[in-house]
């Protein structure tokens, strides 16, 4: 396993990180025995970074992930978030993240979180998030609840607007990075370069888009997009490469993101992502690729509030 | 080659009733010349301007003799009561001697936020141009706004903003700081030191990114011909050390030109302190 250093955390981190949601029966259900057995292979193989939500399987994947971290705690980076704890539920109030914080610590069996992330900002006002959310995320770091703090969302001019205007120590982006969009390279990754931030990208599969099995039925996308991705996926099985690993791989070889995260719930998953994180990708198939989905590349969909979205729709 | 300067640290031989506000155990000691010469030495920097920490003549005077034995400490930023009718026999007294290069008051420890303002302050503070010398600001970011109509009176005079004027930082506050810093940069006769940064953030859990943050609001807000580079040591020492704040301000400069490095870690100072 390959390790890198998120921005000015100075976490070093496996390159391939652990996405917990699938644990939390995200992707369709999960076998929670399976799941901890993934979640043991994961550290043996040597993946250190593990991502979770309260919202994922509102609550499950934490209850689940915070089992299987047992006793191994102190082999792990882990990070969880706040202000999403459902579809439509958000809640970004002080004392809602205080609370927050207390309730993912006992389910996740620990007294402290390596990273700290206010969940899907978009969904509420620029302001709170601001101006509440991220002075009461800093006063549980100083409590040392949390070593880093950050955000996380869709909208990357929301991300970078917040981060200008308070000090965050590291951000996730989503779907913004893969195969089939690489805008967050336009939208967001000077400016955290330059500010030494943590940058942490997740789905390189675009939320199931890029599997054989296809994305799950709430998946957001456009139409054609989706449609670019079973080419994709049908162009890979033509040349005997898994899409998964050829998309894994392409997210790995970006310059300043120190961990992707892959969401993994089974030992063979595992397996199959430390398998593929250790080879390189084929560069000419990638450009095929890219070539043969450059018509949609790029399209991503709104999500939360109109006023934080990237484009007008 | 424009020496390397750290722009603020300050010197005590500690006693509870002359430093009763220093709140950290660690720093209940002596901090003395040669401590603080292992410590530049370490980090390649020639030379330093010490401050006062404690309001009495006595300070200025010890302090001034200080720099008279130790040709790395280069000039003296000392204490006057500039509120006192009289400043100005003091003032001359103690102009004469070139070391001095600036008098500070504690404004940010006054129970009136707006001291800055005082007519008899001010008179004190009008003084110290003719004998050249400069006047550093220590204040809050409450202070902020006085600050600015306190620097609007006095045009000719130059002034510099001690720890960038101690943002929130602790508590992941911005605003107004950020603005009211800007608008005090729009004014040419004010310099900037970065210290005393990691001392404005939780002292165990600040992060690297945290702090860099409000670094580079400084010097896009001045520039960096109107930085400098402080270490605020032995105060530093309770939240990081010598060698860790001045690694971390190499680092948050890497991607300045060569002669903007060389100005924040000791041209700005030079120039703004006259040394």
């Amino acid at each position: 396993m390959e390790y890198a250093t998120q921005g000015r955390t100075g976490l070093r981190v496996s390159k391939l990180g652990f996405g917990a949601s699938p644990l939390g029966n995200e992707f369709g259900e999960t076998d929670a025995a399976e799941g901890e057995r993934a979640v043991h292979c994961a550290i043996d193989l040597g993946i250190n970074y593990f991502d979770v939500a309260p919202y994922y399987g509102r609550t499950l994947a934490e209850t689940r992930l915070g089992a299987a971290l047992a006793g191994r705690r102190d082999k792990v980076i882990l990070a969880t978030k706040c202000g999403r704890f459902d579809i439509n539920g958000f809640d970004f109030s002080a004392a809602r993240i205080h609370l927050s914080i207390d309730e993912s610590l006992q389910r996740l069996r620990t007294d402290y979180l390596d990273v700290f992330l206010a969940h899907d900002i978009e969904f509420v006002s620029e302001t709170q998030i601001v101006e509440e959310a991220i002075p009461a995320m800093r006063s549980l770091q100083r409590g040392g609840k949390a070593r880093f703090i950050g955000i996380t969302g869709l909208q990357l001019g929301m991300l970078r607007r917040v981060a200008e205007a308070v000090p965050v120590d590291a951000i996730l982006s989503y779907c913004r990075y893969n195969l089939l969009i690489t805008d967050m390279d336009d939208l967001l990754t000077p400016f955290v370069q330059r500010q030494g931030i943590g940058l942490i990208n997740a789905s390189p599969l675009h939320m199931g888009l890029l599997t054989t099995s296809g994305p799950p039925p709430w998946h957001p996308a456009p139409a054609e997009v989706k449609e670019a991705g079973r080419r994709i996926v049908q162009l890979c099985a033509l040349r005997g490469v898994p899409a998964s690993d050829l998309a894994l791989q392409f997210c790995l070889q970006h310059p300043y993101v120190a961990t992707t995260l892959a969401g993994m719930s089974t030992v063979e998953q595992v397996r199959q992502n430390v398998a593929a994180a250790s080879r390189s990708a084929g560069t000419t198939l990638i450009d095929e690729l890219r070539h043969l989905i450059s018509p949609v590349a790029n399209r991503s969909w709104p999500t939360g509030r109109q006023e934080n979205q990237d484009h007008a729709s | 080659m424009p020496l390397k300067l750290d722009s603020h640290q300050h010197f005590w031989k500690y006693s509870d009733a002359e430093y009763g506000w220093i709140d950290d155990a660690a720093l209940r000691r002596d901090f003395l010349p040669e401590d603080l010469h292992k410590e530049l030495r370490a980090a390649g920097i020639d030379g330093s301007i010490t401050v006062q920490a404690r309001q009495t003549i006595a300070e200025t005077e010890w302090l001034l003799s200080l720099a008279g034995k130790y040709p790395f400490l280069k000039g003296v930023v000392g204490w006057v009561p500039l509120t006192s009718p009289t400043v100005e026999g003091e003032i001359e007294k103690f102009a004469v001697n070139p070391k001095l290069r600036a008098v500070r008051h504690v404004v940010q420890d006054e129970k009136d936020d707006r001291y800055i303002l005082r007519e008899d302050f001010n008179a004190g503070v009008a003084l110290l141009d003719k004998h050249g010398l400069a006047y550093d600001i220590l204040i809050f970011d409450r202070h902020l706004p006085y600050a600015i109509q306190f620097v609007d009176r006095h045009p000719k005079q130059r002034f510099i903003v001690d720890h960038i004027a101690k943002p929130r930082i602790r508590d992941g506050v911005v605003m107004p700081w950020r603005d009211n810093l800007r608008e005090m940069a729009q004014r040419p006769n004010v310099w900037c030191k970065i210290s005393g940064v990691a001392t404005e953030a939780d002292h165990k859990h600040w992060t690297e990114a945290q702090l860099r943050f409000y670094i580079d609001t400084a010097i896009e807000a001045f520039g960096p011909k109107r930085i400098m580079f402080g270490s605020d040591w032995p105060v530093c020492l309770s939240a990081t050390t010598y060698k860790n704040w001045t690694d971390l301000m190499h680092r948050a400069t890497e991607k300045l030109s060569a002669s903007e490095r060389a100005a924040i870690f000791g041209g700005t100072a030079a120039e703004a302190y006259r040394i």
